[in-house]
């Protein structure tokens, strides 16, 4: 239970990542935020049949144990990609076979080298290959392994990580990930548990209807718990349905406002969402969302 | 001079009805967030014009053979806009071309077309309008990919593509003649980038590029943006492209200084810029963008 306060304590502090005024950060009792960030030490916890869930400074990968090797996922950055590979060493001498990248976006994917030195294929949804020819960054290893479509599977000493696309979202490449051995997901971004929408809160490279329609497609899948990318360990399926939920209402509020007349800059106090009050960041954060979906409406992007 | 100076005012009431106060703005009658103004056209020069209405501009271009005309904007503004064409001349129109895909820019395209013209976009914009679609945006019906020239008779326009920018479909609209180029929303002369100041600038570095490669390669003289005065001289595309070479500079300072990543959009300074139309209000909001862009690479 400590532990799980800790990761949860983490996760909190992940939202205030782009936003966070010193205040924000004195009321969660840390003093600074740095980059990269040093807040909350790495934990691996084992979910069963060999799955770990790996997390640090706030964000959160798995990993698959099988007989024949590891199924590695996100390395998030040069060094807690050394941290991920330590823990996985803790755990098995079998080689990383396969390295695979949630989406595109650098707080998630950089750091891959030391899994490609080892001898890991880092694989991901082709249209990820645009971004990276677009915007090279150097801590970033080009995928070996592309997919198109909206289903892979990297199978691996009996066992399978199933990819699935649902088209844009998050970016235009985003696959969730299904572990069967223990019927759960790896849910990167689109829903982080308990909250409303984090990071600087206006909700980048999000595409909002496309993001509704896709976590409808998630709740219809056949899984007993998520794993987020950030936040917990576990968390029910009925958080990515309050989530969606929670963005719906918003945007409805949004379009009754901008039908009213409201100015942007009142847009955020007039809005008020009962229902949702108690997700974490929610006064805080809600009008940015909003704000997001303002220019949604507006610009049709 | 006195041009010049209605520029920034009229660029900086633009931005401000965006983002803050729009008290003008009437739901019912109008379909943009600014209000409802007059149009007002202002005659460029051997056949070109630029008109502006409700807080948006678009140029035209009257050849021997008919009209060219870039933004619609939206249905009642084209109507606007149309009518202000007319005042000119009864010639056919033939083209539209849109500057990019968001939907402030492109509605009301029927009001064009009704009139037979055809409608242009570059390609990169047709994802966009399939994707989300809106009831009032007519699709292109032809696209081109880095260059299509559009001849209305003894009068040209060049349709140019120097990558992403504010959009990753924009097309730098320039008339060779006139050795004028009409950039909407990449380039608000001599002002940072306003509208919320967060969202819009989509491509933080490309931003830099496509500026750099449209004054390499193109030998305008005078710009006409998509928001505020008519016209501003070469110089403000220059500048804004420094400008935002300066932003993606000093966040990565602040970066590799260790500087906490809260206080990191506060801390960007850039007094060789403080003179810059929305500076004091839309600067945090600017680095923040370009935070963003360091974090997850978009």
């Amino acid at each position: 239970m400590v532990q799980l306060m800790k990761i949860t304590a983490s996760a909190l502090l992940l939202t205030f990542l782009l936003s966070a005024s010193p205040t924000d950060a004195q009321e969660q009792g840390q003093a600074t935020l740095r980059v990269p960030l040093n807040f909350g030490s790495a934990t691996t916890v084992h979910l069963g049949s060999g799955v770990y869930t790996f997390t640090r400074q706030g964000a959160r990968n798995i990993f698959i144990v099988t007989d024949d090797g590891v199924i590695a996922t996100d390395p998030i950055s040069p060094e807690t990609a050394e941290v991920y590979m330590a823990e996985i060493r803790k755990v098995t001498d079998k080689p990383v076979k396969y390295l695979v990248y949630s989406h595109q976006h650098w707080d998630h994917v950089r750091g891959g080298q030391i899994f490609k030195d080892a001898g890991a294929s880092v694989v991901s949804h082709q249209a990820c290959i645009q971004y990276f020819h677009r915007d090279p960054n150097p801590e970033v290893v080009n995928p070996d392994i592309t997919f198109e479509g909206p289903r892979y599977d990297v199978t691996l000493g009996g066992k399978t990580l199933e990819l699935h696309h649902f088209g844009r979202n998050h970016g235009d490449c985003l696959v969730v990930m299904r572990i069967p051995e223990i019927n759960a997901i790896f849910l990167v971004d689109l829903v982080t548990p308990y909250g409303v929408s984090g990071g600087s809160g206006l909700i980048n490279d999000f595409y909002p209807t496309d993001w509704i329609r896709s976590l409808k497609q998630i709740e219809a899948m056949d899984f007993d718990y998520m794993i987020g990318g950030h936040g917990p360990p576990k968390a029910p399926p009925w958080a990515i349905t309050e989530r969606r939920e929670y963005l719906e209402a918003l945007m409805a509020a949004v379009k009754a406002e901008l039908d009213k007349g409201t100015p942007a800059a009142e847009t955020g106090a007039a809005i008020n969402l009962p229902k949702f009050q108690h997700l974490r960041n929610y006064k805080r954060l809600m009008p940015l969302n909003a704000e997001r979906f303002r220019t949604f409406y507006i610009l049709g992007w | 001079m006195r041009t010049l100076l209605r520029t920034p005012i009229l660029a900086l009431s633009v931005m401000l009805a965006f983002t803050a106060c729009s008290t003008a703005q009437q739901p019912a009658s109008t379909a943009t967030p600014f209000g409802t103004l007059s149009a007002v056209t202002t005659d460029l020069g051997d056949g070109l014009y630029t008109v502006s209405a409700g807080g948006y501009r678009t140029v035209f271009l009257v050849g021997d053979n008919g009209v060219l005309v870039g933004d619609p904007i939206s249905t009642p503004i084209a109507k606007q806009f149309l009518s202000e064409i007319r005042k000119v001349t009864s010639k056919p129109l033939l083209y539209v071309v849109y500057s990019h895909n968001h939907w402030d820019h492109v509605l009301g395209g029927q009001v064009f077309k009704d009139e037979g013209a055809e409608i242009w976009s570059h390609e990169a914009c047709l994802p966009h309008f399939y994707r989300n679609s809106h009831p009032d945006l007519v699709l292109p019906d032809r696209s081109y990919e880095q260059k299509q020239v559009l001849d209305v008779g003894n009068a040209k326009a060049e349709l140019l593509y120097h990558g992403p920018n504010h959009s990753d479909c924009s097309t730098h609209l320039y008339f060779p003649a006139q050795k004028i180029v009409h950039i909407v929303d990449t380039v608000q002369p001599y002002a940072v980038s306003g509208a919320g100041g967060r969202m819009n600038d989509s491509y933080p570095k490309q931003f830099v590029a496509s500026l750099q490669k449209l004054e390499d390669e193109v030998p305008f003289e005078r710009m006409v943006p998509g928001h505020g005065g008519p016209i501003a001289p070469r110089d403000a595309v220059t500048n804004r492209r420094e400008y935002q070479q300066g932003l993606l500079d000093a966040v990565k300072a602040e970066i590799d200084k260790g500087t906490p990543f809260g206080e990191i959009p506060g801390a960007v300074s850039l007094p060789q810029f403080k003179d810059l139309l929305g500076y004091d209000q839309y600067l945090a909001a600017n680095a923040q963008r370009i935070l963003i862009y360091y974090t997850i690479g978009w």
